[in-house]
């Protein structure tokens, strides 16, 4: 058995929003995850708005503070170091962000924001700095000529290959992509995924990817969990999920796929209302109110992963109770009638 | 007669830096109850397409030659006041980004009545009742507590669903969907589908669904345009544009779509869109097409019909062969 | 920050703005002026002609003379150096003094973010004109006086523009980026976020510029500046109203329609250079 080489323990993150002149109200952003992410391999975490897929991204890579539980990289706890402690770590930890032309400077060139962690950790200075950054975009499919190019001379796609090219600078252990296609056109999208399979496979990347896009995600994902107002309601590899999906959120995701669904027999299982918000998160299990299933039981006690077969874990005590493929076959039943 | 033709619609734009011949001679039809995709990616013009269908286009940009025949009347030759009538009633649109859409500081009651009253002609007394109705017509959960909300306090789900009911509030004959969930939740998204779909059965609206999200148009269009840089490159109905795809770009952007359960390399279209201040004289597709020839670059090709409702713009189809 | 607008660019939405134009053109003679002084007047600041006080305009002397036999076109033009000087001076000193402590505020938040804008709030209550006199005084008249007393009463607004153009870029992701890419938080500060803000503050002191001469001319005029009977815009004013009774006009009238005229030019270009680099110009 793998050592994992992330763990996260429990974390929760709640954002203070004022709502009166001195009432407080929190936004559960992120509310009691557990996860580990494993040595070579790519953790996607799949979610819609409010899911907390994003903020937990962030904490993997401590940039925002839990305000509970722990994130172990290496078994070190980086939640609790300082800013100064932190910065040796972030030659190791990187990330690649959604939206391409925010996540560049707009007055510093391509290269100077690829050469600028090599010259922040000491790895290279001047000349060799230069060099090796003219290396790394060439890597990512960018000629010598948009080198010197400013951020608003660059398409959205090129704009997020400096950005790809500026987080494995540092050849990084551990990356985390921030929905890093999801601004993109199609056919851009396709280039850019083709590119982070090759350079995850050279550079031995472990990496969590953040998407909403299901198909995206089995593209690149050899574990993949999906998340619902904060919390995890199943986790599996990319096989478990994709041909035995079991909460029946990750059903009408799966579901909500524009275009045919080969891998799914069954008929959709679309959802009404819309997602509540996080300010006001619904008692006992989150999704109870557009689930199909909820019993008085889910209104009242929250859900805790358990494994229904090896590595594939469900929220939801009604999938347990019918063994993983009962709930299934209730949801065929109720398709047919 | 059908709904809508199009013939030979141009749309220029003028720039410091020259003429962006975006839309150069489209040609487009709809019948009556049908719902139709324009899919492309960014620089397609697929919402110039919208935009000259409601003679929306502003400077620089302009709509220089062309004939759009709506229920026979060409909209391009109508005088302005006459255009405007059409709006809102007979012709409808709905934008991306709902909650821009709507106005601040009105509620979304008043909105509503505001519509009712000035586009469907109901007196003041009617519009409130007729207001919520719209609302729960769009399966907004709660429409009463919607009327009074202001577009704020609304998701883009809501919002959206805001939208639609404005549209269809005079019950236009003709809805322009300008990426309506581009934005939104997926699984809102697949509520919106599902309700615009709805509409068409209920109210025998026709629509155009404009999209960048190829597969969101599979799901819901009856027949689709696929437009590559102005240019309709191949129309058919769903069904067989997925089965037999015939233009290069279609069959490029079908293949790129990560599917479940793929696992090689994703079939990628090299290159990226052309400068529309340069175009080149031939197939503007030319330049990225894995199967261009000669020919390609020095003329445009002609849509050729493969069956009736089939048609694609290539030289290769011409030739009696496909790709 | 120019390199990001293309040459032609410039050039056409220059031309595209007369009165830029314009405003360049003043700018450029009152800046000769300053800069060829010595070629350019007659006679020097204080040299003084006895036998022509209080002349009228002539061929000899351009604009006249004042009560003490100095001719006006050269004290014009001298002062246009000194005038400019203080100015630019002043500007530069309130721009550098103002951002920074604006940026500092801003990045760092908290108590001292709100502390310091509490003292740029009383410092902006007192109207500007009248907290130079109250400056000029405790520091008596001169030159320096002056500089001191015009940067100071225009550091709150250089703070406030630069903290609040500051917070915005704040929230941008190539902040967050630039931390996640290893960037100390001062790093950040100065290599990220103040070159991206500071463009609005750049364009506030172009129009500062011509609100300083104002300043200055104005201390000078009210006797708390620069001392009589120096060549300085706001003094001549000062000395030539002193034989207004007499009707002695030219003593006052050039003096002051160099001033509006140089404040003209400066907001002219102003309005121009913010038009240029405003950056939500419509993309093509």
């Amino acid at each position: 058995m793998l050592e994992p080489l992330l763990v996260v323990e429990r974390l929760v993150k709640h954002y203070p929003v004022r709502t009166g002149l001195f009432r407080h109200r929190y936004v559960h952003a992120v509310d009691g995850v557990s996860l580990e992410v494993y040595l070579g391999e790519t953790l996607a975490l799949v979610g819609e708005s409010g899911s907390g897929k994003s903020t937990l991204g962030r904490m993997l890579l401590a940039i925002e503070r839990p305000d509970a539980g722990r994130v172990l990289y290496k078994g070190r706890d980086l939640s609790q170091l300082q800013e100064s402690a932190l910065r040796p770590y972030r030659k190791s930890l990187q990330m690649v962000f959604q939206d391409p032309m925010d996540a560049l400077n707009p007055r510093m060139t391509a290269l100077e924001m690829v050469m600028e962690p090599l010259v922040l950790h000491g790895i290279a200075r001047g000349k060799a700095a230069r060099n090796r950054a003219l290396e790394l975009l060439d890597q990512v499919g960018l000629k010598r000529e948009h080198a010197e190019r400013y951020p608003h001379q660059l398409s959205g796609g090129q704009q997020q290959r400096v950005g790809i090219a500026r987080a494995l600078a540092t050849k990084p252990e551990f990356v985390v992509f921030d929905e890093p296609t999801s601004a993109l056109d199609v056919s851009v999208q396709a280039q850019l995924l083709n590119l982070i399979r090759r350079l995850r496979e050279e550079y031995r990347l472990s990496s969590v990817f953040i998407s909403h896009d299901l198909a995206v995600v089995s593209y690149l994902a050899d574990r993949v969990a999906i998340m619902y107002l904060g919390q995890i309601v199943e986790l599996g590899s990319r096989q478990q999920i994709f041909e035995n999906p079991q909460h029946p959120y990750t059903v009408s995701l799966m579901s909500s796929i524009p275009g045919e669904h080969p891998l799914m027999p069954w008929k959709p299982l679309l959802l009404e209302g819309e997602i509540p918000s996080p300010l006001n998160p619904p008692s006992g299990c989150r999704f109870h109110p557009r689930c199909p299933f909820a019993d008085t039981s889910c209104r009242m006690h929250t859900q805790k992963l358990e494994p229904i077969e090896p590595g594939h874990f469900v929220a939801c005590h009604r999938v347990i109770e019918c063994g993983g493929y009962g709930l299934l076959e209730a949801m065929k039943e109720r398709r047919n009638a | 007669m059908s709904l809508l033709e199009v013939y030979g619609l141009k749309t220029y734009f003028y720039t410091r830096r020259g003429v962006a011949k975006v839309l150069d001679g489209l040609d487009f039809t709809l019948e009556s109850g049908q719902i139709v995709g324009l899919v492309g990616e960014t620089g397609s013009g697929k919402s110039l397409t919208g935009f000259s269908i409601l003679r929306l286009v502003r400077r620089p940009g302009r709509i220089v030659d062309g004939t759009i025949l709506f229920e026979g009347r060409d909209l391009l030759k109508l005088p302005e006041s006459q255009m405007a009538a059409l709006r809102g009633r007979d012709i409808a649109m709905i934008f991306q980004n709902p909650r821009t859409a709507l106005n601040p500081l009105i509620t979304v009651g008043r909105f509503l009545e505001q519509v009712l009253h000035f586009r469907a002609g109901l007196s003041r007394k009617r519009t409130r009742d007729e207001a919520v109705r719209l609302l729960s017509a769009v399966h907004i959960p709660d429409p009463d507590r919607c009327f009074s909300s202001y577009p704020h306090q609304l998701s883009g789900g809501m919002a959206q669903r805001v939208m639609i009911a404005a549209a269809i509030a005079a019950r236009p004959k003709l809805l322009i969907a300008d990426e309506p969930t581009t934005g939104l939740d997926v699984t809102v998204q697949a509520q919106i589908m599902r309700l615009l779909r709805e509409l068409r059965e209920e109210t025998g609206a026709a629509q155009i669904l404009i999209t960048h999200d190829l597969g969101l148009a599979l799901e819901v269009c009856d027949a689709i345009a696929v437009m590559y840089a102005g240019e309709i490159v191949e129309f058919a109905s769903t069904r067989k544009l997925l089965a037999i795809p015939r233009h290069p770009y279609t069959k490029g952007l079908l293949a790129s779509r990560p599917k479940l359960g793929q696992t090689g390399e994703l079939p990628v279209i090299p290159g990226a869109v052309t400068d529309f201040l340069n175009s080149p004289p031939g197939c503007r597709f030319s330049p990225r097409c894995p199967y261009a020839f000669a020919r390609c670059q020095l003329e445009r090709p002609k849509p050729v019909y493969i069956s009736p409702d089939h048609y694609a713009a290539c030289f290769l189809l011409e030739e009696g062969g496909h790709a | 920050m120019l390199r990001r607008v293309a040459q032609s660019e410039v050039l056409h939405r220059i031309k595209r703005n007369p009165t830029t134009l314009i405003g360049l053109g003043i700018v450029t003679l009152m800046v000769a002026l300053a800069v060829f002084a010595p070629w350019i007047a007659p006679y020097g600041p204080l040299e003084k002609h006895f036998d022509h006080v209080s002349e009228p305009p002539s061929r000899q002397f351009w604009m006249g003379t004042d009560q003490f036999g100095q001719d006006i076109f050269s004290r014009v033009v001298w002062a246009a150096r000194l005038d400019l000087f203080i100015a630019a001076t002043a500007v530069i000193l309130s721009l550098v003094v103002g951002s920074l402590l604006g940026a500092l505020s801003g990045y760092l938040g908290g108590w001292v973010d709100e502390v310091f804008m509490r003292l740029m709030d009383i410092l902006q209550a007192f109207p500007s004109l009248i907290l130079a006199m109250g400056i000029a005084f405790a520091l008596g008249p001169g030159v320096f006086t002056v500089i001191v007393a015009t940067s100071a009463v225009n550091i709150p607004g250089y703070a406030r523009l630069m903290r609040s153009t500051l917070l915005s870029e704040k929230q941008r992701t190539y902040v967050l980026a630039a931390r996640v890419v290893g960037n100390s938080p001062l790093r950040i500060l100065f290599r990220h976020l103040i070159p991206n803000a500071f463009t609005p503050v750049l364009v506030n002191a172009t129009l500062h510029f011509g609100w300083a001469i104002l300043e200055a001319a104005g201390l000078s005029f009210l006797g708390l500046g620069v001392a009589v009977p120096n060549a300085e815009w706001g003094v001549m004013i000062n000395m030539g109203l002193q034989d207004f009774w007499q009707g002695h006009w030219w003593a006052y009238t050039f003096p002051g329609v160099f001033i509006a005229l140089t404040v003209l030019g400066f907001n002219l270009v102003g309005d121009g250079l913010s038009d240029l680099l405003d950056p939500r110009r419509a993309r093509q």
